[in-house]
């Protein structure tokens, strides 16, 4: 087994999940303006509603995401209206502070329910793994790359050549002047707030073939996500992705050379930096950085 | 029946008030004109009239009626499904589109973007450049285009002189004329050109501090006493 | 303990300060002005409750030692947020630095308290100064993310230097001056309020100064306080600067109340929780910040000792409550501080000010009556 390719390969994977999460948080920073910290608590609710469905018989795995995916993603939205809506219009720096306290509410709800201690999977895809270019390849991790593969481009497809897209792009360009123009900002705000769910969703999905999932460990992971994020530049949905995929990398490398413990460290040192030197990151729009 | 009415306005920023009790009754197809000095409550009266002040923490109360229907707590939405539109003082374009994208966002049908690239020929010409490089007159002319194709009945413009040279705001004045007479828009101009604001009005309100202390047709209004009291000599 | 300016109602700003009662009748007259009557409630029942907590039984007084910690730590943290007006998730990690610096300095000559203490100032000074150089550049959003990174990355240090030298957390010696014992009990609780007396005066008279003034214009708009010639960069770092050295010294007495600094003990929750103390007991005064660094504190204790029972009186089975416990009081805490920061962000002094403003309303509308209907013939 080639160590390299096989460093490369976890990175890509790990990048996807966080890139997973960043494209929907840019999404939803894109049209509500929101700095959304509760990507985690959304692809927690994700992880254990999917194992919710698998154990103790699974239901076939397209059916479970899909389930999962709606659910999540329409909780999303739905709580961007009731509780968010009306505030983020006037004050989205609050809204984006309020993110945390719900993150937090997931987080006790989904304990309470099914405890505290790491939950494992059954095996839901198949345990096979496969050799490419040097390194293991299981198969939870092709299909947690495709998955990010199929909703990044969908999204990029999406808000270029839908009516709904355009609509994003409008209300993310100008919120007011697109009210002015008949179009519902909050609807559109809200659409973007379920997709982020959903999207957040699926990173739990994929998160959960993996490893075993516990409540503070997935809620974590939301929040590391925000050095890919600041990386790949808070509005750019491209960006999320890149971005999540070069904090893999940067992650990995460190693992290997440092050791476990200085990842942390490490990431948001990145971000630190980053936000010193590049605020709007890669391929954010430097207007962001009047926030 | 009236275009627009509207009946005691009251704008308030934090608790201080800045517009004291607004009324108005716009007769179809005419052009009326809010004339004051900067801070006089002009803008303020045109976005308590949209409800758009939700987005800077001002309160407005006051009922506005839309052609018979009335309404008591106007939104930008709600008001722009009843027909009235407002042309921004700022902000009052896509900046990060292209001109016809952003045209095409509001309406697909082809012939309406013709129609009104047609009224403005110059933003025909700036077609695919991004609207954030437009020139003061060109920004103004796309997002007045961007209202219209929602085929509005009323327009409200706030501001549209700001920064601009006399020659242009002569040329926009002229075209908010042409949708006067020509489409039978009604249309509430806020504005502090009054030289330009004049020579196109059928009706002018002066508003000071707040309220309003002159209106009528134009032609029965003491304008040299007006542009004394109010708006001072240099005006002229 | 005296009171914080509170903004005036529109329509006061620019009365003249009414000068020091000298009488009863000048003492009502004082009191009479807007936000005075609320801050001195507030402040009165803080002092009630201080002297409750240092006669009461020993559970009490632990509680109260917690709370006087903690409200040390909220104190700092409104330096900033209720001064420089940012919000910043890096309070875990100065009370982490105070903490570790105190533990540290165990074993070494530096050892004898106050020292310690001081040395987490210092050392909290100096950090916060260096963390308020990216504040500069940042406003709201951004500077939420780099204390978010900041806090991570203190404590990513603190866990590995603990892991690698005290696996247990780094012991802290007992607090004593000389051969006097203040370690536990009273003697503690007295000592930590004696700290956190002087750290409220000393904020209190900062504010009184310059300093106060140029922290209250930048709040309020950084550009119209540049162009009145305040030089925002340096009293924005002060603030930052300030705010970390005196929430670093409530990491330091948070070690010697618990014997130990433990980097678990630091994390981000804690962060959360002081934001929730400010935003409850109302973002602008330091008097807020303790009224709600005592709600916070309490809170859990309250809901352990009562929760079950108010459930049961409601009908509702309590068994869910007590087998979840922590979990259920942590997710209510985030409750209460999305509720809060949504919709109450002035939170108690904002509801008592109103309340106020309803009395005042009230009583005044009473008096015009009774001054128009003139005395019955």
């Amino acid at each position: 087994m080639n160590v390299f390719a096989q460093a490369v390969e976890g990175s890509i994977v790990t990048g996807s999940i966080y890139g997973l999460l960043g494209v929907g948080f840019a999404l939803l920073f894109r049209a509500s303006k929101v700095l959304s910290f509760c990507q985690g608590g959304f692809m927690l609710l994700g992880a254990f509603i999917f194992y919710d469905l698998q154990t103790p018989t699974g239901q076939p795995f397209l059916l479970s995401v899909l389930i999962t995916t709606v659910t999540v993603g329409v909780f999303s939205g739905l709580v961007y209206l009731v509780v968010f809506a009306r505030v983020a219009a006037r004050e989205a720096f609050a809204t984006s502070v309020a993110t945390i306290g719900l993150s937090g509410v997931l987080q006790a709800i989904v304990a309470v329910r099914y405890g505290t201690a790491p939950l494992s999977l059954p095996d839901v895809v198949s345990g096979k793994a496969f050799r490419v270019l040097g390194a293991v390849v299981p198969t939870a991790d092709i299909v947690a790359v495709a998955m990010t593969v199929v909703v990044v481009v969908a999204l990029v497809v999406m808000l270029k050549f839908t009516p709904l897209g355009q609509r994003m792009n409008a209300v993310a360009d100008n919120a007011s002047l697109s009210e002015h123009l008949g179009i519902s900002a909050a609807r559109v705000a809200a659409i973007a707030w379920a997709l982020a769910g959903a999207t957040a969703a699926l990173a739990g999905i994929a998160f959960s073939l993996r490893s075993s999932v516990d409540p503070v460990g997935v809620a974590n992971v939301g929040l590391f996500a925000f050095p890919a994020i600041i990386l790949g530049g808070l509005d750019s949905v491209g960006g999320a992705l890149l971005g999540g995929i070069i904090l893999g990398t940067v992650q990995n490398v460190v693992q290997v050379v440092f050791g476990a413990s200085w990842v942390d460290l490490v990431s948001f040192a990145v971000m630190l930096g980053i936000l010193l030197v590049r605020p709007s990151g890669i391929f954010g729009k430097t207007e962001v950085v009047r926030l | 029946m009236t275009a627009l009415s509207v009946r005691d306005l009251r704008v308030s920023y934090d608790g201080v008030p800045a517009v004291h009790g607004y009324a108005v009754d716009l007769a179809p197809g005419t052009l009326t004109v809010i004339l004051g000095r900067n801070g006089a409550g002009k803008t303020s009266t045109l976005r308590g009239i949209t409800g758009f002040l939700a987005h800077e923490s001002g309160v407005s109360t006051g009922t506005i009626t839309v052609a018979g229907t009335t309404v008591k707590r106007p939104s930008p939405l709600r008001l722009s499904r009843l027909g009235v539109g407002l042309v921004a003082e700022r902000d009052k374009i896509f900046a990060n589109m292209g001109v016809v994208d952003q045209l095409k966002l509001v309406t697909s049908r082809r012939a309406d973007l013709d129609e009104v690239l047609g009224f403005f020929p110059r933003l025909r010409e700036r077609g695919t450049v991004r609207a954030g490089l437009l020139s003061g007159g060109e920004r103004q002319m796309l997002a007045t285009a961007l209202l219209l194709l929602r085929k509005p009945q009323v327009l409200l413009v706030d501001e549209m002189s700001l920064g601009l040279a006399p020659g242009m705001v002569r040329e926009l004045m002229g075209y908010l004329r042409r949708l006067a007479d020509e489409r039978g828009l009604t249309i509430l101009a806020a504005d502090q050109s009054v030289h330009a604001s004049l020579r196109v009005a059928d009706v002018v309100q002066v508003m000071d501090s707040g309220t309003v202390v002159a209106a009528g047709p134009l032609a029965d209004l003491d304008v040299d006493a007006i542009l004394d009291t109010y708006l001072g000599r240099a005006e002229r | 303990m005296t009171t914080q300016t509170t903004p005036a109602p529109p329509g006061t700003a620019g009365a003249a300060t009414p000068p020091r009662p000298r009488s009863l009748a000048d003492a009502g007259r004082w009191l009479a002005h807007p936000g005075r009557p609320t801050s001195a409630l507030m402040g009165l029942a803080l002092f009630g409750g201080a002297l409750w907590a240092a006669f009461g039984d020993p559970f009490i007084n632990l509680i109260g030692q917690s709370c006087v910690v903690y409200a040390v730590a909220a104190i700092g943290q409104s330096i900033l947020m209720g001064s420089a007006g940012q919000v910043a998730f890096s309070g875990g990690a100065f009370m982490a630095v105070g903490a570790f610096a105190t533990g540290m300095m165990a074993g070494t000559p530096l050892e004898p308290f106050p020292l310690p203490l001081l040395l987490s100032a210092v050392v909290g000074w100096v950090i916060g100064l260096i963390s308020g150089l990216p504040g500069l550049r940042f406003r709201g959003l951004y500077l939420l993310l780099a204390s978010l990174a900041l806090q991570f990355i203190v404590l990513s240090v603190a866990k590995m230097y603990q892991a690698a030298y005290h696996p247990a957390g780094v012991v802290v010696p007992l607090l004593h001056i000389g051969s006097l014992d203040l370690s536990s009990g009273q003697s503690l609780y007295v000592t930590l309020l004696v700290i956190l007396a002087l750290v409220y005066a000393a904020t209190w008279a900062v504010e009184r100064t310059g300093i106060g003034l140029a922290w209250r214009a930048i709040r309020e708009s950084e550009v119209a306080a540049a162009v009145s010639g305040i030089d925002v960069t340096r009293w924005k770092l002060y603030a930052f600067a300030a705010s970390g050295a005196v929430t670093a010294m409530a990491g330091s007495l948070f070690a010697y109340l618990v014997g130990r600094a433990d980097y678990q003990s630091y994390e981000l929750t804690l962060s959360i929780s002081l934001i929730t103390m400010i935003f409850i007991g109302g973002i602008r005064s330091r008097l807020g910040a303790l009224v709600g660094a005592v709600v916070i504190t309490t809170l859990p204790y309250i809901l352990q000792n009562n929760l079950s029972d108010w459930l049961s009186t409601v009908g509702l089975d309590a068994d869910w409550y007590t087998s979840h416990q922590s979990q259920v009081n942590a997710g209510l805490f985030s409750l209460l501080f999305l509720l809060v920061v949504l919709f109450e962000p002035h939170g108690i002094e904002g509801l008592l000010h109103k309340a106020e403003r309803a009395v005042r309303r009230v009583v005044g509308a009473l008096l015009r009556r009774r001054r128009t209907e003139g005395s019955p013939a």
